[in-house]
């Protein structure tokens, strides 16, 4: 279960709004005004009212951004709503959650054929907004009382992070959370969200938690470039596509190679995109030896407009985009052969070659020689580097 | 003691070099006369470039040898501030005995970057006085031409099935091994004419039987080399490009394979793959474009990927 709907607070006493401003929305609800609420994502709107509802015992008649809110579906299903009376005589709160929800051409209408049933309701109707001063919902505004939610200071976002983190048996730095809860940008849900997210592998946040929530900005950064990279097609923009990030020329590189194949699904447009990014690491190993910079602009541009015009046709599926593991299988190598390395090295030193030659040209046969149940006392190896050979 | 050997063959004098005849001979009568020049040796692993610079360094230092020479692996202390270091401290001191200078090797200088290498060339000539240097590559065109024209350039060639083969009769008498005509040309088959390669492969043989038979030599010679950069292309040719790239990372880390390496290999298997043969000449073309894009660029995993996208289009 999400935490954020885990510890939604459910009643008046748990919500994080000054006493004043919850009884003059009780006020205004009770006298079945209407009522606009305006603050930021994530400042509590929307917990506030179902509090409140359950406060007064009082139903909640929900839609939110997910229905398409046009002039036909407030007539059919909130006009209706706001007239009859409710089972079990219950009041009812008619709650338009995240009204920038009704906007552009699909919701034509939907803010007059509000406006009407706010005039004609019979019970009292709430409109969140994270900006009741749109000149779209003016007409909304005019009729309806205003409260103003203010966003969460990230002390108390802290603080409630803790509670969660003390309540699940999260082990936490300190630092770390108030981090988090700074970041958040008064954005409970938000800082929620990011703390399950952190957290939900080993129950633990710690500083190095908050890298991969960077990480995760970046990404974002990337999977844009990527798009265009992967399913565009015109130069200039694609051209300019990784310079827009904050991701540099070598990282981007990786992620291009690791994502191609699983894009282009077409062996001639495969094959055409390796010849691109091809070209484009012959000019970086150029620019590596001959430390000439300039060379960076044809290695961009094979990269991104080479990759990019090697499709036929576009590709129009929705595609998500994986990392790299090739520099972490890297360094798992280079931790794994460790010892061989240090075999190696000593091979190199009395067998006049390198190590990396030794690795290769050696090493096998050394290999085999410990494994027949010989050994070389030239080498002087010690017994952890004899058993390793012998294994 | 039991002893690599490669070290217990190598040869210690001129005329114990088997192979690079000419070679030996004009470097021979350099080394007579006390002076020689900076000396570039070029050409594959395995044929002796490391062997005659030593060769050098004993018949000019005698036993005072290594007390004037010194080894330096390019590929390994790559960082030429580290090389510039080592070698002005070495240079410093005079050299002992009765030889003016003192005596560097620098092996696998092509693994050296340009900026190394510019500075490697200033470092030459600031020592020219008492420092003489032998790099050693394996490609010349690697290097600057700055280099190039500092050094008498000497081009080292595979041994020849004759060469190789007086190598192998040369251990066999010593170790008492058994090891019959017909093994003898599979061993040059399989060496390419790599000493150090036959050798090694000898000396493994042996730690198991010293009749040595082809199975034995087989066997060994494949369980030495990884049989996965098959697999590899097979995946490639069945269309699995993904499987195929996967495939190539791990083996070439798992075996500390160069990109070299793998291509040639890949190469040699291009022949044997089920396709028509116009297509196999159209993949061995694009052999060499990577071989030599390998050289050229930066990344030898990404271009051989590029190899394999070929492999996938033409494959089938």
């Amino acid at each position: 279960m999400s935490f954020t709907e885990k510890y939604r607070p459910r009643k008046l006493d748990e919500v994080f709004v000054s006493k004043e401003k919850i009884l003059m929305l009780k006020k205004l609800i009770l006298e079945k005004k209407p009522v606009i609420m305006n603050g930021p994502t994530g400042s509590g709107k929307t917990s506030l009212v179902y509090a409140l509802a359950d406060e007064l015992n009082y139903d909640v008649f929900e839609i939110n951004g997910s229905d398409y809110r046009n002039k036909n579906n407030i007539d059919l299903i909130v006009k209706p709503s706001s007239l009859e009376g409710s089972l079990f005589g219950r009041g009812r709160i008619i709650l338009i959650d995240d009204i920038e929800g009704l906007s552009g051409t699909k919701d034509r209408g939907g803010v007059q054929a509000l406006a009407n049933v706010l005039n004609e309701s019979k019970w009292p109707i709430v409109i969140t907004t994270t900006d009741a001063y749109n000149q779209k919902i003016s007409i909304l505004r005019k009729r309806s009382g205003l409260i103003e939610i203010d966003p969460f200071d990230s002390l108390t976002i802290f603080n409630i992070l803790k509670k969660i983190c003390d309540n699940e048996d999260i082990i936490y730095d300190e630092a770390a959370l108030k981090e988090l809860s700074r970041r958040a940008s008064g954005d409970i849900r938000a800082a929620i969200n990011d703390l399950q997210n952190l957290t939900s592998k080993n129950k633990e946040l710690g500083k190095e938690s908050l890298e991969s929530l960077d990480d995760r900005e970046k990404k974002e950064e990337i999977f844009t470039a990527l798009n265009l990279i992967f399913k565009g097609r015109e130069i200039g923009k694609v051209v300019n596509s990784i310079e827009k990030t904050d991701v540099d020329l070598d990282e981007a590189f990786l992620w291009i190679d690791e994502n191609l194949p699983l894009q282009y699904l077409k062996n001639k447009d495969l094959f055409s995109a390796y010849e691109s990014l091809s070209k484009a690491d012959i000019f970086n190993g150029r620019i590596i030896r001959w430390q000439y910079w300039r060379f960076l602009v044809y290695r961009n541009f094979f990269m991104t407009a080479g990759v990019a015009l090697s499709k036929e046709d576009k590709y129009i599926n929705f595609s998500s985009y994986r990392r790299s593991s090739k520099l972490l299988k890297l360094f798992w190598a280079k931790q794994k052969n460790l010892k061989k390395i240090s075999i190696c090295e000593k091979i190199s030193e009395k067998n006049h070659v390198s190590v990396k030659r030794a690795v290769k040209d050696v090493y096998p046969y050394i290999k085999l020689i410990y494994k027949s149940g010989r050994k070389i006392d030239e080498l002087d190896l010690d017994e952890e580097e004899i058993e390793y050979l012998r294994k | 003691m039991q002893r690599i050997w490669t070290e217990k063959f190598r040869p210690l004098l001129f005329k114990e070099v088997i192979g690079q005849d000419k070679i030996i001979e004009r470097i021979e009568a350099m080394t007579k006369n006390k002076n020689i020049p900076n000396l570039l040796f070029a050409g594959p692993a395995g044929i002796g470039k490391s062997t005659v610079a030593l060769v050098v360094a004993k018949e000019l230092f005698g036993d005072k040898w290594r007390e004037n020479f010194l080894e330096l692996n390019s590929s390994d202390e790559r960082g030429i501030d580290i090389i510039r270091g080592v070698i002005k401290d070495f240079a410093r001191t005079r050299a002992i005995g009765d030889v003016p200078f003192k005596l560097i090797f620098l092996d696998e200088c092509d693994s050296l970057t340009k900026e190394a290498q510019q500075a490697l060339r200033r470092t030459m000539e600031n020592f020219t006085d008492n420092v003489r240097f032998i790099l050693s590559c394996n490609y010349s065109s690697k290097l600057i031409d700055p280099i190039q024209s500092r050094c008498s350039v000497f081009r080292f060639r595979p041994l020849d099935k004759e060469g190789i083969k007086k190598v192998i009769e040369k251990i066999k008498k010593e170790e008492g091994l058994t090891i019959s005509e017909k093994i003898s040309d599979a061993l040059y088959d399989i060496s390419d004419g790599d000493v150090r390669r036959v050798i090694n492969i000898l000396q493994s043989c042996a730690s198991l039987n010293k009749i040595i038979t082809e199975d034995l030599v087989f066997s060994l010679v494949s369980a030495a080399r990884p049989k996965e950069v098959k697999e590899v292309l097979e995946f490639a040719v069945s269309g699995d490009f993904i499987k195929s790239r996967d495939k190539l990372l791990d083996t070439m880390l798992k075996h500390g394979l160069s990109g070299l390496d793998v291509i040639k290999q890949i190469q040699k298997e291009i022949l044997n793959l089920d396709i028509k043969d116009e297509k196999k000449l159209t993949l061995i073309e694009k052999c060499g474009e990577v071989e030599f894009r390998m050289v050229e660029g930066s990344d030898e995993y990404l271009q051989l990927e590029s190899l394999l996208a070929a492999v996938v289009l033409y494959g089938k």
